[in-house]
């Protein structure tokens, strides 16, 4: 299949009040072959995405951003809570703050009018960006499917013939790199078990000792190479940094029944070097979670999977893929835009560990789309599983693009530190019961060299830290990373954070849905039960705390 | 003796964009129109005439009030400008930005109403012009 012929299965949802710029943009997709359905109000295009939750959803949405009734970002966060589709943006305003504010509000790019063909050309990139954060299926096919059929069993398969020469000739180059990674990329399971040997084994090496080498040597686990034990680590690093920093103030599923019953056998750990740097406010606010913001959820997709605790086998690329997007599309004006001053909002931070302030670079990005995947795997829901099923067909049938396994093979290398990731959090269900009690054992712990924060950090705080770490880890995440991060991240100013009032409802709503999600495992109802991705590590976090409590 | 239709159009429409009243994107848009929509162009182009006409209106209404609501402003003008991109009408399109400019920047009312009045001009030149091509394209 070529890239036409891809286009020519994505559904495009174009937005705009102007019947001049509506009517141009449908021919101008139409023109590259993909699927156009206009509309001319956002409040009606909203209505069209929720009816098609669950079947032919769309691929994407272009919107403008002036528009009588909901504007823009209003329409875009809300694409982003409910169904999660990429978004672009296309208006005539070329202003700085409104082209980042949309890139704030979560839009993945921002197009100036008038747009040529070339630029919608290449939108599909964002449609297999944005599935690459979520369920693994898809990415498994198309992207280990470089030598053989796609496993989705479409009636793909003939696509896959029609190969185009250079394809064909793309492919076999792209055989041996693939064959290189094949030994490399052998996935881990991370199980609940692993990782408390991981853990343990970490904190006998001292968090500042702890290199994978030795704890690789330490855990003795046949299979286990250093590799999985790197990007692991790396994982589990940023996860305490995030937590000393009370990024996890919103993350509230944290009961965790089974922890507290059958937990003795994971509490053993101890705080050891780790206690100093937990953040005490981080579940303060946890159980404000209904007050905070609409956008949150959208990170929050991350975090529900840790928190739900699955255990679900992800495969490397997938998340090795969700960075993608940052090598196929360079928004090269964001790219420095809005980290603004990552070095000022650290100081902000208050957190004296160096563990931590070395790792004050990682951005959230990873960990979205390492947390849906977390989530996804066992127990998709209908829509997901559509979902799934739709890009594996997308995908599948393109599995033999080059293109794809360009950008698969780019990732591969580009990511190997987000190499092996897993889950681990399985045993660990959620309920809110805890909450309360976290927060009351937390708040004894004794704080040491670093931070300790008694009170609940405050929204100023949160959004700084949210701001440091938007800072592209510079792995060749690049700009667009950065500002996906920085998308999901910097809505939280003000007016997010404390929530507006179409919001608030909304969230109690949320929490509701996102408890029963939780309990059933099944964490893509709706979207709503997102949590911030970063909690994967939150409920050996909790068991740190239990001991301290004790 | 007389040019064939095509021609004629043709050359008006070189024309147009030689006076810099018309930028390549609007040559883009001639590449877009196919046998599938073969009134493409000129139901753009009426389009944006049509609206950018009941635009003008609006500025020269809101401007007649003693309080103009520069928001208001600045979004019709933000959509004549996004409107006149599309159609690739450059002189409205460089008036707008012209104005929004002022408007951001809160100038005084007698400049902008001169620059207004520029980019009513300007309009009105293109809708001229524009109105030609679609005869010319009907007699083709």
């Amino acid at each position: 299949m070529d890239v036409d012929e891809f286009r020519a299965k994505l559904h495009v949802l174009a937005v705009d009040d102007d019947r001049v710029s509506l009517m141009l943009i449908e021919k101008q997709l139409r023109h590259c072959r993909y699927n156009v359905t206009t509309v001319m109000h956002a409040e009606t295009a909203l209505e069209m995405l929720r009816a098609r939750r669950d079947a032919d959803q769309f691929d994407l949405v272009i919107t403008d951003v002036h528009m009588p009734g909901m504007d823009g970002f209003k329409f875009l966060e809300l694409i982003g809570l409910e169904m999660d589709i990429p978004v672009i943006m296309l208006s005539a305003n070329d202003t700085l703050e409104t082209m980042m504010k949309g890139i704030k509000h979560g839009a993945l790019n921002y197009l100036v009018k008038p747009v040529g063909l070339e630029q919608l050309k290449n939108l599909w990139i964002h449609v297999v960006a944005k599935h690459m954060d979520g369920p693994s299926n898809s990415i498994n096919n198309y992207s280990d499917d470089g030598h053989h059929q796609p496993r989705s069993g479409d009636s793909e398969d003939e696509n896959v013939a029609n190969h185009t020469s250079m394809s064909s000739r793309k492919k076999k180059k792209e055989d041996g790199t693939r064959e290189d990674k094949e030994a490399k990329r052998q996935r881990i399971q991370w199980s609940g078990q692993l990782h408390r040997l991981f853990v343990e084994v970490v904190h006998q090496l001292g968090i500042d000792k702890a290199v994978p080498k030795k704890i690789v040597e330490m855990m003795n686990v046949e299979g286990l190479t250093r590799d999985h034990v790197a990007s692991h680590l790396q994982k589990y690093r940023l996860f305490l940094k995030k937590v000393s920093t009370g990024a996890y103030r919103r993350c509230n599923p944290f009961t965790d029944e089974t922890v507290w019953s059958e937990g003795n056998s994971i509490n053993t750990h101890g705080l050891g070097t780790f206690g100093h740097n937990l953040e005490h406010g981080i579940y303060h606010s946890s159980i404000s979670f209904a007050g905070s913001s609409n956008s949150s959820d959208r990170f929050a997709r991350m975090n529900s999977a840790a928190a739900i605790g699955t255990h679900s086998m992800l495969p490397t690329h997938s998340v090795q893929l969700m960075n993608q997007r940052n090598l196929s599309i360079p928004l090269k004006d964001m790219g420095s835009v809005g980290y603004g001053t990552p070095s000022n909002s650290s100081a902000n931070i208050r957190n004296g560990s160096p563990l931590l302030a070395a790792s004050m670079e990682a951005t959230n990005y990873p960990y979205r789309s390492y947390a849906s995947l977390c989530m996804s795997d066992p127990y998709p829901s209908d829509g997901n599983r559509r979902r799934i099923n739709r890009l594996s067909r997308l995908a599948a049938s393109s599995g033999q693009n080059s293109e794809f396994q360009n950008q698969t093979a780019a990732l591969t290398r580009t990511t190997t530190q987000m190499a092996g990731i897993t889950e681990q959090m399985a045993p660990f269900n959620i309920g809110s019961n805890t909450n309360s009690i976290v927060m009351t054992n937390y708040n004894s712990v004794p704080g040491d060299a670093s931070s300790v924060i008694s009170d609940l950090p405050s929204i100023q705080m949160y959004r700084d830290v949210m701001e440091s770490q938007i800072v592209s880890g510079g792995d060749g995440s690049g700009s667009l990373l950065g500002h996906q991060a920085a998308a999901d991240q910097l809505n939280y100013n003000n007016e997010s954070l404390i929530g507006t009032s179409s919001g608030q409802n909304g969230h109690s709503d949320d929490l509701d849905d996102f408890f029963s999600d939780c309990l059933n495992q099944d964490v893509f109802k709706n979207g709503d039960a997102f949590m911030d991705g970063d909690c994967e590590f939150a409920p050996f976090f909790l068991t740190f705390l239990f001991d301290k409590g004790n | 003796m007389a040019a064939s239709p095509v021609n004629q159009l043709n050359a008006h429409i070189s024309n147009m964009l030689a006076t810099g009243l018309l930028d390549e994107h609007f040559t883009a848009l001639r590449r877009l129109q196919d046998a599938e929509s073969p009134d493409f162009v000129d139901g753009l182009v009426t389009n944006f005439l049509n609206d950018g006409d009941r635009i003008f209106g609006k500025l020269a209404q809101l401007l007649e009030r003693p309080f103009v609501d520069l928001d208001v402003v600045s979004n019709h003008l933000m959509k004549l400008k996004g409107s006149s991109a599309s159609v690739g009408a450059r002189h409205v399109r460089l008036a707008c930005i012209q104005l929004l400019q002022l408007t951001s920047q809160q100038k005084n009312r007698d400049e902008w109403i001169s620059t207004l009045a520029r980019g009513r001009a300007a309009f009105d030149e293109v809708r001229r012009e524009f109105q030609t091509m679609v005869q010319l394209e009907r007699q083709i």
